[in-house]
């Protein structure tokens, strides 16, 4: 009993700081993913092409995201672009605050961001990947024979199939997305995670990290709920759903 | 890529990642599959149990897993025991990342568990096996088996959350990634090479795999 006291305190005290860790993580899920989401669409037909140049550099860039881990990935934004932006310029700060990319690299959010987009991408686009593949070959071949070009046929015919058979692996990632946003508290960053390792440094308290466990279920929950009703929803004029 | 001498680092750290891996995922397994088999029990009180702790580490972060196992297990422990107990970064990283396995796996042995003929089990029942035999020589090589392809990927996932472990200060290859950044000053070179270093025990692991899974079918019609 004491420790649900403690907890419901925990939530007492600290529900500002928990709100503004949650809205951040948040944020970023919905950030990454939408610009991960549009990066993964040309990914994935680059993967599916039959020019070699076009397919290896999005294949290489498939393998190195997804077979690295994203708080690597984390790090090597974070911390290594600004440093190779900075040999680009001679290590001259002053030059590189003057540039374009100084509002990027002073962000701990926008790095953060870039990571999160990247490794989304790579992600979403085998997801799509596996959609493009289960479009009908006879579907394309009729499109063709109506005339329609390789975007037309694109746009109308395969990638709105694709996308709805990729749909709840693209769901599946966003889950995925924020429950990684709590990497994101490695580097500075006060999301929940963020906001529960500075509310146990001050008090050495464990109960701080089972309060955000609490919102991260809660919300997971949600989310899974959310999708699984978005999924019936948009699938309801296929036969056999319910 | 210059490594001013912490290459032999990077490998060392690599090696630690290999075998936190390995523990965390035969841990994981068997946790995974006593989780399965409180899934699949005729008990509501173990059903329950078996989905409620699935679900619930499947749905926290890995990173707070962690956190939670190293600065909480400790004292969990202490109180119910009444001793000091210390867990190190190894061990808390181990028994973290087998949770987490285990409650994925569980789902994968569940599906491979409901893949067998139920003709199966009751031409074993008719032939005078009880249910622990039936378990080991009817479910669970095919269990292994039809698990094979899923567990693989969940191997591949178990590998990159290990970097999550430098978090609590175990020296593996992450650690030493940073490590070596704060020593050289120079991130780009070295979370490059640690995050190309995770990509070939990726790859290699991968083709491993492959080889394990063609093995588990052989005898089998194509």
């Amino acid at each position: 009993m004491a420790f649900f006291s403690t907890l419901a305190g925990m939530y007492g005290d600290h529900w500002r700081e928990l709100l503004s860790g949650l809205w951040l993580a948040l944020a970023l899920v919905a950030a990454s993913c939408g610009l991960g989401f549009l990066a993964a669409l040309p990914v994935s037909l680059a993967c599916a092409c039959d020019n070699k140049w076009l397919r290896w550099p999005a294949q290489a860039f498939s393998v190195v995201f997804r077979g690295s881990p994203l708080y690597v990935q984390v790090f090597l934004v974070y911390f290594g672009l600004p440093a190779a932006m900075l040999e680009l310029y001679g290590g001259n700060v002053g030059a590189l605050r003057q540039s374009m990319w100084w509002p990027l690299l002073s962000s701990p959010f926008l790095l953060v961001l870039v990571a999160f987009t990247l490794n989304n991408a790579a992600y979403m686009a085998e997801d799509l990947r596996g959609g493009l593949q289960s479009v009908p070959r006879g579907l394309r071949e009729a499109a063709l024979a109506q005339g329609m070009g390789y975007w037309l046929i694109q746009r109308r015919i395969v990638l709105p199939l694709a996308f709805r058979q990729a749909l709840p692996s693209l769901f599946n990632e966003v889950i995925f997305t924020f429950k990684a946003t709590a990497i994101a508290s490695t580097v500075t960053l006060l999301d929940l995670m963020g906001v529960g390792n500075r509310i146990f440094s001050r008090t050495y308290d464990v109960t701080a990290y089972i309060a955000i466990a609490g919102i991260y279920l809660v919300v997971v929950a949600i989310m899974a709920r959310l999708f699984g009703r978005l999924e019936r929803h948009l699938s309801r004029h296929l036969p056999g759903a319910s | 890529m210059d490594l001013q001498g912490f290459g032999a680092q990077l490998l060392a750290g690599a090696w630690l990642t290999i075998q936190l891996a390995v523990c965390a995922s035969l841990l994981g397994s068997a946790l995974g599959f006593a989780t399965m088999l409180a899934k699949v029990s005729g008990s509501r009180l173990l059903r329950a149990a078996g989905f409620g702790f699935a679900n619930l580490f499947r749905a926290l972060p890995e990173l707070l897993v962690i956190l939670i196992v190293y600065f909480g297990l400790p004292q969990m422990l202490m109180a119910l025991s009444g001793q000091r107990v210390e867990i190190g970064p190894f061990a808390a990283g181990v028994i973290a990342l087998s949770l987490i396995f285990s409650a994925y796996s569980s789902e994968v042995f569940r599906g491979a568990w409901r893949g067998i003929p139920a003709g199966q089990v009751e031409a074993a029942m008719a032939s005078g096996m009880g249910p622990w035999l039936i378990l080991r020589r009817i479910r669970f090589p095919q269990i292994v088996r039809l698990s094979l392809p899923s567990l693989g990927n969940l191997w591949l996932v178990l590998l990159k959350d290990t970097s999550l472990v430098a978090v609590i200060g175990l020296q593996e290859l992450m650690r030493k990634a940073q490590m070596a950044t704060s020593v050289t000053k120079d991130p780009f070179t070295f979370y490059g090479a640690a995050a190309l270093l995770y990509v070939v025990i990726s790859v290699v692991s991968a083709a491993g795999l492959q080889a394990m899974e063609r093995r588990s079918r052989r005898g089998l019609a194509a």
